[in-house]
C-alpha cells in the first residue's frame, strides 16, 4: 500500500513517513501544497495524509482540486479544531479527519480503516482458502500457523489478497508497494511472488502470463 | 410578591395613587359644594322673592296700624315678652291640606295651632287695642303670592311675626310639621335675610318693615334627594375617575418601565458566551432608548474585545499543537521499538526543536500580555545609537555564518523610553530582516532626529510582502505565508510585539514593501512618550 505524506512541517513530516513505512507502507512525501497535488494526480495512491496549513496551495485547495479527478481516500491533517473547519475540511472531500496532536497508533489504525473501506473490505481479516490475513497486526496464518514474511512480503500478499479474485497487474503492484525512492526496473515483483509461493504453496497465486496476477477466493 | 412592592414600578404607583385620591377628593368636594350651593340658592331665591312679596304687603298696611305695632313693640317690657311659640303645644290636626309625602315627623309638635293663640290680653289691652285677628285682617296678602307660592314644589307657607315673637299672621296652609320658632339670629339683623335648613325645611327670614320678621319655608325633601343622588354620583363619578386613573397609571408604570426589563432581561442573557445578544430600541429617541444604546455599544465593544481574546486563545492553541504534535510523534515512535543511538539522537533533537519553538512562542505571548496588562511605562532616557549598536553587536554572529551584508547610518539620537521593550522592538525587526532575506542581502539599519521625533529604519532586500498583507501584517498570529512552519520559523507574533511596544511610546510603524525587492519598516517616536 502506498501513502502520501502532505505535511510541511519536516520533523513531523520524516517521522510519519519513518512511522508508516515501519509499518508496512510505500511513502512519498512533499512538503508544499502544489507538490502534493502534483504527486497525487501522478499516482493512485491508496491513502493521502494532508495537511491543512501548507505554503504555496492549503490543504483544502489541494483537495478540492483533486476531488475533481480522484477519488483517493485522503486523512486531514490539521491544528484546527473548530467545529466549522472540521465541517469544511470534510464537506471538501475529505475522507477523516484528525486534529494535531494525535497519536501515532490511532494515526495507523485510521489508514488502516480507510484502505479497509476504499478496498470494499469490512473486516481487517481477510481469509482465502487456509491462509488468514490480519490487517491490523499484519500477520499472516496458514492452516492456523503463523507465516513469517518480510514487510515487502506481506505488502504485496496483502495488496493481492484486497484484491482477492481480481486481477492486479504488474504496473499495479509497483505503484502499490515500492514508493518514489525504489528502484522500480527491478525484478523484485518476481522474487517477491516466487518468495510468497513457496510460504503459501505453489498454486496460492496464480500468474496470468503478461497481466499480471490473481489469488482465487 | 414582596419584590413587587420593593419595585420602582410600585412606589411610582403609590405616588400616583395618592396624588389621584388628593386631586379627586379636593376636585370632588369643591364641584359638590358649589353645586349644592347653587341649588339651595335657587330654592332660597324663590323663597325670597316671595318674602318680598310680603314685606310689601307689609308695607301696604295702612300706618297707624304698623305704628300702633310698632309702639307696642318698643314699648314692650321684659315680663310680658313670653317665649314663642309656647312648648308643649297641641299638634295642629291636619287640614284640608294633603299630608305631605314621606316627611318623617322629626319632632313633637312645638307650635299651637295659629287660630287658637292669642296675643296676650293683658299686654295687648295695655298697648294696643288691636286684636290677633284685627291685625291679621289688616294684612292683605299680595294677589301673586298664592301663584308663587304655587309654584314652588310642596305646600310652602309663611309666617310674619312681631320682633316680639307675637305671629301677625302666617299662610294657614302649615305643613305637618310645626312653624320655625321665632328668630333671634344676628345674621337677619346684619344682612337682613337669613336662610335655615330645619329638618325637611327650607326657610328664609327677613326683617319687614316696623319691627317684623317674615319667613316663608317649604319642604325640601325632593330637593334634598337631589343633593343626596348627586353626591352619590360624584363620589361614584370619583371613584371610577380614580380606578381609571389608577388602572392607566399601573399600565403606563409598567410601559415606563418596560424597557428597563426588557434591558434587564437582555443583561440576563448576555454571558461571555451570548456577547451577541442586543438591546432591542424602538427607535423613539427617549432617556431609555439612550441608555439602552450606550449599553450596545459597551455591548459591542465587550463583544468585539471578546472575540479578539477567543481569537487570540484559538490561534495560541493552533501554534502550540504542532510543535506538540511533532513532540508526540517522534517521541512515540521512537519509543515504538528499540533504536540506534543515532535514531534517538535525531527523533530527541526534533523534540528540542519543536520545544524550543514552544518556548519562543510562551516567551512572545508573555511578552504580548505583559504590554496589555501593563498601563505604566517606566521610561529612562536612551541613547538610540548606542541601542541599535548594541542590537546590531548581537545578530553579528548571525552574520558571519551567512552571506548577509550590513550597513547602518546613525546620526545621534536620544529619546525617553523603555529601554527593554525598544530593545525588544529592535531585535524583533532585525531577526525578520534576516529570516526574509536573500541569501545574500543587505541589511540597512538608520536612525535621525526630525524635529520633536526621531525616526528608525530598518530595510530589508528579501521576498517583501504582498500589498494585500500589509494591513494585517500586524495582527497576531498572521503570517503573509499561510503555512505556519517556514523554514524561517517564527512565532507569527514579532511583530505585534513591535507594533505594541510603538504605541506604547506614543510613536507610529509603516511599513513600504515591494515583492521581490524587500521591505522597509520605519518607526516614528517622540521624543518623550508623555508629551504625545
Amino acid at each position: 500500500m502506498r501513502i502520501l505524506v502532505v505535511e510541511d512541517e519536516i520533523d513531523l513530516q520524516e517521522s510519519l513517513a519513518q512511522a508508516l513505512r515501519e509499518d508496512g507502507y510505500a511513502v512519498d512525501t512533499a512538503d508544499n501544497g502544489e507538490d502534493g497535488l502534483y504527486k497525487a494526480k501522478s499516482w493512485d495512491y491508496d491513502v493521502i495524509l494532508l495537511d491543512w496549513m501548507l505554503p504555496k496551495m492549503n490543504g483544502v485547495e489541494v483537495l478540492r482540486r483533486l476531488r475533481r479527478e480522484k477519488k483517493t481516500p485522503v486523512l486531514l491533517l490539521t491544528a484546527k479544531d473548530a467545529v466549522s473547519d472540521r465541517v469544511t475540511g470534510l464537506d471538501e472531500g475529505a475522507d477523516d479527519y484528525m486534529i494535531k496532536p494525535f497519536s501515532l497508533v490511532e494515526l495507523l489504525a485510521r489508514v488502516r480503516s480507510l484502505i479497509r473501506r476504499a478496498t470494499g473490505n469490512a473486516s481487517n481479516r481477510i481469509t482465502i482458502g487456509t491462509v488468514e490475513l490480519d490487517l491490523s497486526s499484519k500477520t499472516v496464518k496458514e492452516s492456523g500457523n503463523p507465516v513469517e514474511l518480510t514487510a515487502r512480503e506481506y505488502a504485496m500478499l496483502e495488496l493481492l489478497a484486497v484484491h482477492a479474485g481480481k486481477l492486479v497487474s504488474r504496473t499495479m503492484i509497483y505503484n502499490h508497494i515500492f514508493d518514489e525512492n525504489d528502484d522500480t526496473l527491478s525484478n523484485l515483483v518476481d522474487v517477491h511472488i516466487s518468495h510468497l509461493r513457496k510460504k503459501l504453496g505453489k498454486d496460492f497465486i496464480e500468474t496470468r502470463r503478461g497481466q499480471g496476477y490473481i489469488l482465487h477466493v | 410578591m414582596f419584590k413587587l412592592f420593593r419595585s420602582l414600578r410600585w412606589r411610582l404607583q403609590s405616588w400616583h395613587a395618592i396624588i389621584l385620591c388628593l386631586v379627586v377628593a379636593v376636585f370632588g368636594s369643591l364641584l359638590h359644594w358649589e353645586m349644592a350651593r347653587a341649588h339651595w340658592d335657587r330654592v332660597d331665591d324663590e323663597l325670597l322673592g316671595a318674602a318680598r312679596l310680603l314685606e310689601g304687603a307689609m308695607n301696604a298696611v295702612p300706618s297707624t296700624v304698623l305704628e300702633a305695632m310698632a309702639k307696642d313693640v318698643t314699648s314692650r317690657t321684659g315680663p310680658r315678652r313670653r317665649p314663642f311659640p309656647p312648648v308643649n303645644r297641641q299638634r295642629r290636626e291636619p287640614t284640608e291640606n294633603p299630608p305631605l309625602a314621606g316627611p318623617p315627623q322629626l319632632e313633637p309638635p312645638r307650635s299651637r295651632p295659629i287660630q287658637d293663640w292669642k296675643f296676650p290680653k293683658t299686654a295687648a289691652e295695655n298697648i294696643s287695642d288691636l286684636t290677633q285677628e284685627e291685625w291679621e285682617a289688616s294684612i292683605e296678602l299680595p294677589p301673586q303670592l298664592p301663584e308663587h307660592l304655587g309654584r314652588m314644589e310642596g305646600p310652602a307657607y309663611f309666617i310674619i311675626w312681631r320682633n316680639d315673637g307675637t305671629v301677625l299672621k302666617d299662610s294657614k296652609v302649615p305643613p305637618q310639621s310645626p312653624y320655625p320658632t321665632y328668630p333671634v339670629s344676628e345674621a337677619i339683623d346684619r344682612d337682613r335675610y337669613a336662610r335655615q335648613q330645619r329638618g325637611p325645611f327650607r326657610e328664609v327670614f327677613i326683617r319687614g318693615p316696623f319691627e317684623t320678621t317674615i319667613c316663608v319655608g317649604r319642604p325640601v325633601l325632593g330637593e334634598q334627594a337631589k343633593v343626596n343622588s348627586m353626591t352619590w354620583t360624584l363620589i361614584l363619578a370619583g371613584l371610577s375617575v380614580m380606578g381609571v386613573g389608577l388602572v392607566g397609571g399601573w399600565w403606563t408604570s409598567k410601559r415606563a418601565m418596560e424597557p428597563i426589563e426588557r434591558m434587564s432581561r437582555t443583561a440576563q442573557r448576555v454571558s461571555g458566551t451570548s456577547l451577541s445578544e442586543r438591546i432591542e430600541l424602538s427607535g423613539f429617541d427617549s432617556e431609555l432608548e439612550g441608555l439602552g444604546a450606550s449599553l450596545n455599544t459597551m455591548l459591542d465593544r465587550l463583544g468585539q474585545s471578546f472575540e479578539q481574546q477567543r481569537q487570540f486563545t484559538a490561534d495560541a492553541s493552533h501554534e502550540f499543537r504542532t510543535p506538540l504534535s511533532v513532540i508526540l510523534a517522534s517521541s512515540e515512535l521512537a519509543l515504538a521499538k528499540p533504536r540506534t543511538a543515532d535514531e534517538y539522537r535525531e527523533h530527541l533533537s526534533k523534540c528540542q526543536r519543536a520545544a524550543l519553538r514552544m518556548q519562543e512562542l510562551g516567551d512572545s505571548m508573555l511578552t504580548l500580555a505583559r504590554l496589555d496588562a501593563n498601563p505604566t511605562l517606566e521610561t529612562e532616557s536612551i541613547d538610540v545609537v548606542k541601542l541599535l549598536e548594541e542590537a546590531i553587536d548581537s545578530i553579528w554572529p548571525l552574520l558571519d555564518s551567512s552571506s548577509l551584508r550590513l550597513e547602518s547610518d546613525l546620526k545621534p539620537c536620544r529619546i525617553e523610553g523603555n529601554r527593554s521593550m525598544l530593545r525588544q522592538a529592535i531585535d524583533n525587526l532585525l531577526s525578520n530582516a534576516i529570516k526574509y532575506n536573500n541569501p545574500e542581502g543587505l541589511i540597512s539599519v538608520r536612525c535621525q532626529t526630525v524635529e520633536e521625533t526621531i525616526e528608525m529604519e530598518v530595510s530589508d532586500t528579501g521576498i517583501g510582502i504582498p500589498e494585500a498583507s500589509i494591513p494585517k501584517l500586524f495582527d497576531r498570529f498572521y503570517r503573509v505565508e499561510e503555512s505556519r512552519s517556514r523554514v524561517a520559523g517564527g512565532t507569527g507574533l514579532g511583530l505585534s510585539i513591535v507594533e505594541q511596544i510603538v504605541l506604547r511610546h506614543g510613536g507610529t510603524i509603516k511599513v513600504k514593501s515591494l515583492v521581490g525587492n524587500g521591505s522597509t519598516f520605519s518607526i516614528v517616536l517622540p521624543l518623550k512618550p508623555n508629551g504625545h
